[in-house]
């Protein structure tokens, strides 16, 4: 574990409580209802939101009337190590997509967009760890992008567990040594998604459940003020038009 | 880190403005111009919008309830002001009851600008479908005909839909339609065609009804789309104009921007234009997408302001990120200028309240 956390600093040279670069750019493919691309640290991320528009009869139920679909795709290219190519029906970028689907029908206000759909498609264009929480985060940005009311703002961290400290957000070398990790998405206090990489002793559970929301918080107010910065553009001479 | 470009670099900007490099100025900042805007008013979803109780929760709002002490909150979607919207209400996770006890407050739910109305507070969304309402002249295309109606897809949340019994049949007097006009209904319009309409009415689940009942209105001929946000689309008298330059221009609240030749309504067997005509349509085109890249509000001043800046350029020119920026930057200031000589108080324009507006090295900055 010594080139994991060495002298208190990690393979990279951050401190274990410290975020890779958070970097977002909204909006940045007009076909697109919404859009962002996302940086955390060298994970790059491309979200992308058609709709709300009309669904079709087959896809609505009485029970649910608002159809939120998402497609992850993690093309060979974004990844040194791992050069495969995954097919449409590859079983774990589904799994990705449903576990993004789930955290988001936690916080998407459907009851605003019935008889609609929502379908967002997460590109990964470079991958050094932490997917899912960077997915997470971009999907969300996009959301707020395309205007789509949501609960809250909804964002994700993933935190590892080494020498009695928990690491905020691995990277791809991280997560490869098998740490005990955790990917958790808050909307605020409320946790919506929550889980776990490797093996997790059920003692270290709950530090790490705290300081993964408390990550959350700050990943939230960070990426937060990037909207802020990108909407004061568009908003600025909307005010009567 | 990157500096910015210098002239030979400026062929390989498109990439650039795909990568992440916000200093570069291929957009147009409001701020530069000396635009006062309050940065308090925009908010991100969750944010609190307010704990006072006098105000009535509008859209892009949501009622949350705090409990004290577990910092856990529980959401009621805003009330949505429509009558005929219940929506919000009936399948939430609190009731009335609650709230009434608890402390709660108001948060937003959408991403955009805070906006009062006398009690109503609501927030707006910089970008988002088309909300409709009655008496808006969108622009839609022809999804699907279907019986006695046309499924139109008007940017809107849901289909729009154009009745039969909505439209005007060229040469005749509003009448019954017969089978054999149902049966002919492709020859008025057929899928993928363009048409200008009038939002009749918003259904309960929010689509629109549309109709063509005025000779203004209907199928579009040769000419482009450009689709903006809708939100840019300055709501004013008439959205059909006919620009001196012998090119028309629908401008749809809905954000969609219907550029043709001026005749271009009447017939489907009318003679192509002219070259020199499509060359015309083309830039009054470009310089739509141009101001709506840059946030600038869409009428017919500003539309109009914009062809006589880019009137020198090629074509072509105008789908550069550094031309597009220089042709909105001197419409803005124009527009800008102009308000300030109307000088209206509070009312109107783009609520602006700073005397200061343009900046010394606004323009030395870009040429």
């Amino acid at each position: 574990m010594t080139d994991i956390l060495l002298n208190g600093r990690r393979v990279d040279g951050r401190r274990p409580n410290e975020h890779r670069l958070l970097r977002a750019q909204l909006g940045t493919q007009p076909q697109a209802d919404g859009s962002a691309l996302l940086e955390h640290g060298n994970s790059r991320l491309l979200a992308t939101v058609h709709g709300p528009a009309q669904a079709r009869a087959a896809d609505l139920s009485p029970e649910e009337d608002c159809v939120l679909r998402v497609l992850y795709n993690k093309p060979p290219f974004a990844s040194m190590t791992e050069r495969r190519r995954r097919g449409r029906g590859d079983r774990k970028q589904d799994e990705t997509a449903l576990l993004i689907e789930e955290a988001l029908g936690g916080v998407v206000l459907k009851q605003l967009y019935r008889r609609s759909q929502i379908e967002i498609r997460v590109q990964v264009l470079q991958s050094d760890g932490s997917e899912l929480s960077a997915a997470i985060n971009a999907v969300s940005l996009a959301l707020m992008d395309a205007g789509v009311a949501m609960r809250g703002h909804l964002a994700a961290v993933t935190v590892g567990y080494c020498d009695q400290a928990p690491l905020v957000d691995l990277n791809s070398y991280e997560q490869s040594a098998g740490l005990p990790s955790l990917t958790v998405a808050c909307v605020g206090q409320r946790v919506l998604h929550a889980s776990v990489g490797a093996r997790l002793h059920s003692q270290q559970l709950d530090p790490l459940l705290a300081c993964a929301s408390r990550a959350c918080a700050c990943v939230a107010n960070q990426l937060g003020q990037d909207v802020k910065a990108h909407l004061l553009a568009a908003c600025c001479f909307q005010s009567a038009a | 880190m990157q500096s910015a470009p210098d002239d030979e670099e400026l062929d390989s900007l498109s990439i650039r403005l795909v990568g992440l490099d916000e200093n570069y100025p291929v957009r147009l900042n409001w701020n530069d111009l000396g635009v006062q805007f309050s940065k308090q008013s925009i908010v991100v979803p969750g944010d609190r919008l307010t704990r006072s109780r006098e105000f009535i929760p509008g859209h892009g709002t949501l009622r949350r309830t705090v409990e004290a002490g577990s910092g856990n909150a529980s959401f009621a979607a805003g009330r949505r002001q429509k009558q005929n919207d219940d929506n919000a209400e009936d399948n939430d996770e609190d009731d009335e009851d609650e709230d009434e006890e608890g402390a709660w407050e108001l948060a937003a739910s959408v991403a955009g600008r805070q906006h009062v109305v006398n009690k109503l507070l609501c927030v707006l969304p910089g970008r988002s479908r088309y909300a409709g309402e009655i008496g808006d002249v969108v622009v839609g295309r022809v999804q699907e005909v279907a019986s006695r109606r046309w499924r139109i897809d008007a940017n809107a949340r849901l289909q729009a839909t154009l009745h039969l019994s909505g439209v005007l049949l060229p040469g005749e007097d509003l009448r019954r339609k017969s089978e054999e006009d149902e049966r002919a209904m492709r020859a008025v319009l057929a899928e993928g065609d363009l048409v200008s309409a009038e939002v009749q009415s918003v259904q309960a689940d929010g689509s629109l009804v549309l109709h063509t009942r005025n000779a203004r209105y209907g199928r579009l001929g040769q000419g482009t789309l450009v689709r903006v946000p809708p939100a840019l689309i300055k709501r004013s008298k008439t959205h059909f104009h006919s620009l001196p330059c012998g090119v028309t221009l629908v401008l749809g609240m809905n954000g969609y921007c219907w550029c043709g030749p001026t005749p271009g309504q009447s017939d489907v067997r009318e003679p192509l234009a002219s070259p020199a005509d499509r060359s015309e349509v083309a830039r009054v085109r470009a310089c739509v997408r141009l101001l709506a890249v840059n946030h600038v509000p869409l009428y017919d001043t500003s539309v109009m302001q914009a062809y006589e800046v880019a009137r020198e350029s090629p074509v072509a020119l105008l789908s550069r990120p550094d031309e597009q920026l220089r042709v909105a930057r001197l419409v803005a200031e124009q527009l800008l200028t102009a308000e300030v000589g109307e000088a209206q108080p509070g009312g109107g324009g783009f609520g602006l309240h700073s005397g200061d507006l343009i900046s010394g090295g606004a323009l030395s900055a870009v040429h």
